[in-house]
């Protein structure tokens, strides 16, 4: 392994530069002009939401007690659906896990591998910087094969002097990101992608640890799966669980969402909303989608439906990328809300045209966009408001909540809340199980105070999506200590 | 250092607060009160201890942005759970109740809103455990009054069971761990017993056939996995899905037990009226509870009765028949004592049977719309024959604490003197436990 410096930087004509800064920033908004988030909600929808509330409100002030018993049993109702829709695809999702893959892959010769690009975006992360040339440098896929561009923001002063300070591996490429547009992951990845010239794209964060092998895995499940594979999903996890009580529930959520319900997905041939990294995307298709969405806040669920719309599928594999889990609450929170907000605006961008969608969803994908996309940041919104009504339930409320919640709306509710919350703590102490990381038990039974986070999270996001919807919340990583990346 | 300063600022909001309720407490609960008072006020200081010396695991504190947004989120849902405790619940109560402290919770969570919104929610989140539970411990009856609950009961009796039985279910098929599995969930059954049971009975049976249910299920999962009652490629599912029905089940056994009072009116007396604490539950779903206190004229009695229903039962009203009689006086030759701080005014009625004069005392309390009501009935007069108390109604209502418990758990009366140069209060204290079955 040879080593570079500075020299490493790609050098960019102005003409290239305005090219691909102009593909990244309005590349998917001239190509599919309904699918771009510039405007995450439209005026119709807004129209929609603004018509809804006057209709409440005036039923409210006509009927009190009927329209507010109504709203109480609908949002019951509410969460007993997206329950049992969340029982059925983790328990499918959970066979998998319980019983290894049984999917081979086999190994495709070195000179028959496509050529691969790998994107990995950084902004004021000097912090990671060494372990990630460290990490990369692990991958085990043929050299003259594998492209490596790291995307960092011409601004970042911080990070390019970091980068001065170290090696660069030669396999290595660094791309200055210009900063102009949004600034978003999206965005870079789009630049990236402008330059890219490997058949196969892939994204890595920053302080990601993928399994060495993952790349061959991956161009052995594009070898087998046909032309209508568009993508190949990596399992996420985390290598420092044990840091803290966060980083176990947060370990357990990923294990959960990225063991159980994407296999569940993947298995009933349901759209995938893809995660942010190790993803793996045909360079063809890809360009043709005209990349990542640059303001999504979350472009990758957001890819992972356009993908589907367009006919094409996502595969899940088993191979794993280590992440570093958030350790602060305040950190978590901040990123939370924005993949809550991402998974609003990908939802409202999905349904503004509900005919088509539901045309190129079908009835079964559209309901899962929307119960697993859509009413993920409403439900945990709503938690905080239904929490605190069940706590005045148990305190001690006035009498006039009486006709408001009659009787059996509240023993509807207290049902609802019990098994609910019991379900998805259940569910996720299976998972543990299954997977064989008995040290997530008591996360999983303490459970409810990671969902008061994401209440919190998913409260952020719904104030976000109206006043600054294509920002950004930049989460701070390299908080784990040294020996817990080894471990 | 920043840390160090913000770990100690934790540590003397938690003292300011948990002190000088631990006082208040000890205060007007006396020196028997003060083992449980002062074993909160220990736990508080190791909490304190704990908030200062343990260290944040994070590797480098500065590196993390604070968070506006968020601060203001958690301090507004703090700042309106807080305000609503203390401010509304508070407003509720008629009298000042030493054993129910909302207000207490109450001014701990508009404490850490406020230094959330003020300082950041890193603080607060540091701070809010500790001062909750320095708050609550100081206050060591408001946890009585939880497990006294008889909806909270349910729920912990099912919840533990789901629990127990989920790490039955899911835990590796080896003889240690299982043994091991089948411990806990005899220890934590035992728990759900003592906890739930004591106020519910059906909240216990719904605990215990969990654990058997899931139990069994686990044993027949077991062959399965060896191959003899399941086919192996069910047992994934099969387990998940049996887990789950046990744990619906056992909750739906626990559920059912909101409505139980009503039904198992017939269960009537469950302790004996001979001398001390009885209870009763009348047909109505309220019940009853009377004991005894010391006195000494023996040829007065003073029995003391607290009533409790809930929304079940319609209005209701108590025969005196129902009474339980004990011999015995309390305050003789008093209009005026006080109850926990509050002042009852005697009312004498004639009975209309035997023509004695009573000395009748009733004080109802509604705390609260979704409270149990609870009505507190004192009554003064010869001894023999029915107490001819006046016939009560009640309108209470469900899925509420049960403060009776509260008012069970430790009672003071000091009489007053009737004539200005009186005699020297005397307090009679009558303790009892649990016994409110409605």
């Amino acid at each position: 392994m040879s080593y570079r410096g500075s020299d490493a930087v790609l050098v960019v004509s102005p003409e290239e530069r305005a090219e691909a800064i102009h593909f990244a920033v309005s590349g998917l908004e001239e190509a599919f002009p309904d699918a771009s988030s510039r405007r995450p909600i439209v005026t119709w929808q807004w129209r929609a939401v603004a018509a809804l509330a006057a209709v409440f409100a005036v039923l409210v002030v006509l009927y009190p007690i009927t329209t507010l018993s109504v709203l109480g049993s609908s949002a019951v109702l509410f969460y007993l659906v997206i329950l049992a829709t969340r029982l059925v695809i983790a328990t499918v999702g959970l066979r998998r896990l319980e019983r290894p893959d049984a999917r081979s892959f086999p190994p495709v010769p070195d000179d028959d591998l496509p050529r691969y690009s790998v994107l990995m975006p950084a902004y004021h992360e000097p912090e990671v910087l060494a372990r990630l040339l460290d990490g990369v440098v692990k991958v085990d896929y043929p050299a003259d094969q594998l492209e490596i561009l790291l995307l960092l923001e011409e601004d970042d002063e911080e990070t390019i002097a970091a980068l001065h300070a170290v090696e660069v591996p030669d396999m290595i490429t660094v791309v200055m990101v210009p900063a102009e547009g949004p600034r978003t992951k999206p965005k870079a990845c789009n630049y990236g992608l402008y330059f890219a010239t490997g058949d196969i794209i892939t994204i890595y964060d920053a302080e990601d640890l993928p399994d060495a092998d993952q790349l061959r895995m991956a161009a052995s499940a594009f070898e087998m799966g046909g032309e209508h594979l568009a993508c190949v999903q990596a399992r996420l996890d985390y290598f420092n669980e044990r840091q803290n009580l966060l980083t176990k529930w947060f370990t357990l959520d990923y294990l959960t969402w990225f063991a159980c319900f994407l296999p569940g997905l993947d298995r009933l041939a349901l759209p995938i909303p893809l995660g942010g990294t190790s993803n793996h995307m045909r360079a063809p298709l890809l360009r043709e989608l005209a990349g990542w969405d640059p303001y999504n806040v979350t472009e990758d669920a957001d890819l992972g439906m356009r993908i589907y719309r367009l006919g094409y599928t996502t595969s899940v594999i088993p191979s794993v990328t280590l992440e570093e889990a958030n350790s602060d609450a305040i950190n978590w929170i901040r990123q939370r809300s924005r993949w809550y907000k991402g998974y609003a605006i990908t939802t409202a961008v999905l349904f503004r045209n509900p005919r088509q969608a539901v045309a190129e969803l079908g009835w079964v994908g559209a309901a899962i966009a929307l119960l697993l996309i859509g009413a993920t940041p409403v439900l945990a919104a709503l938690n905080l408001f239904t929490w605190l009504i069940t706590a005045a339930f148990f305190i001690g409320v006035p009498a006039s909540w009486e006709a408001i919640f009659p009787q059996w709306v509240v023993i509807l509710g207290v049902m609802s809340f019990v098994i609910g919350n019991a379900t998805v703590a259940y569910l996720s102490l299976l998972a543990a199980m299954a997977a064989k990381r008995p040290r997530l038990l008591w996360a999983a039974l303490t459970y409810p105070i990671y969902w008061l986070l994401m209440a919190i999270a998913a409260v952020k996001a719904m104030y976000q999506l109206v006043v600054k919807p294509s920002y950004w919340e930049k989460t701070v990583h390299g908080l784990s200590s040294d020996e817990e990346v080894s471990a | 250092m920043r840390t160090l300063i913000r770990r100690i600022a934790a540590a003397v909001v938690i003292v300011v607060l948990a002190v000088p309720a631990a006082l208040h407490s000890l205060e007007h609960q006396g020196a028997a009160a003060f083992p449980a008072t002062g074993a909160g006020g220990l736990i508080a200081l190791v909490l304190v201890a704990l908030t200062v010396v343990v260290p944040a695991k994070t590797k480098d504190g500065s590196l993390l942005p604070s968070d506006g947004e968020a601060d203001v989120i958690i301090a507004g849902a703090l700042l309106f759970l807080g305000g609503w405790l203390a401010v509304g619940i508070s407003a509720q109560l008629p009298f000042g109740t030493i054993l129910y402290r909302p207000d207490l919770v109450g001014l701990s969570l508009l404490i850490t809103g406020t230094l959330c919104f003020l300082a950041g929610t890193r603080l607060a989140i540091v701070l809010l455990p500790s001062v909750a539970l320095a708050c609550f411990i100081a206050v060591p009856a408001t946890s009585l009054i939880a497990m006294g609950s008889k909806s909270s009961g349910a729920i912990a009796g099912g919840l533990s069971a789901l629990m127990v039985g989920s790490i039955i279910v899911v835990a590796p098929p080896r003889r240690r761990r299982i043994a091991l599995a089948w411990v806990g969930a005899g220890v934590l059954g035992v728990l759900c017993g003592v906890l739930a049971g004591s106020v519910d009975l059906g909240a216990l049976l719904g605990a215990i056939a969990g654990l058997v249910l899931v139990g069994g299920i686990r044993l027949a999962t077991m062959g399965s996995v060896h191959g003899v009652a399941l086919p192996e490629q069910l047992a994934p599912v099969g387990r998940s899905v049996a887990g789950m029905l046990a744990g619906i089940g056992t909750l739906v056994c626990t559920t059912l037990t909101f409505a139980a009072p009503g039904w198992s009116s017939a269960l009537s007396m469950t302790s004996s009226p001979s001398k001390g604490h009885a209870s009763y539950l009348i047909p109505t779903g309220v019940s009853v509870s009377g004991w005894e206190v010391p006195g000494d004229t023996p040829n007065r009695r003073v029995q003391m009765v607290v009533a409790s229903g809930n929304s079940y039962s319609s209005v209701a009203s108590l025969p005196p028949a129902m009474l339980v009689t004990v011999p015995t006086l309390a305050c003789p030759n008093t209009l005026t004592f006080h109850l926990d701080g509050m002042a009852v005014h005697a009312t004498s009625y004639p009975s209309q049977s035997t023509g004695d004069t009573w000395q009748i005392n009733a004080v109802v309390h509604k705390i609260g719309d979704r409270w149990q009501q609870v009505d507190v009935i004192t009554a003064a007069g010869p001894v023999g024959g029915p107490v001819p108390l006046l016939p009560l109604h009640f309108h209470p209502s469900a899925f509420s604490l049960t403060l009776a418990g509260s008012l069970l758990a430790s009672r003071h009366i000091v009489c007053e003197p009737l004539a200005p140069t009186g005699k020297v209060a005397k307090l009679i204290r009558a303790t009892t436990h649990g016994g409110i079955i409605g």
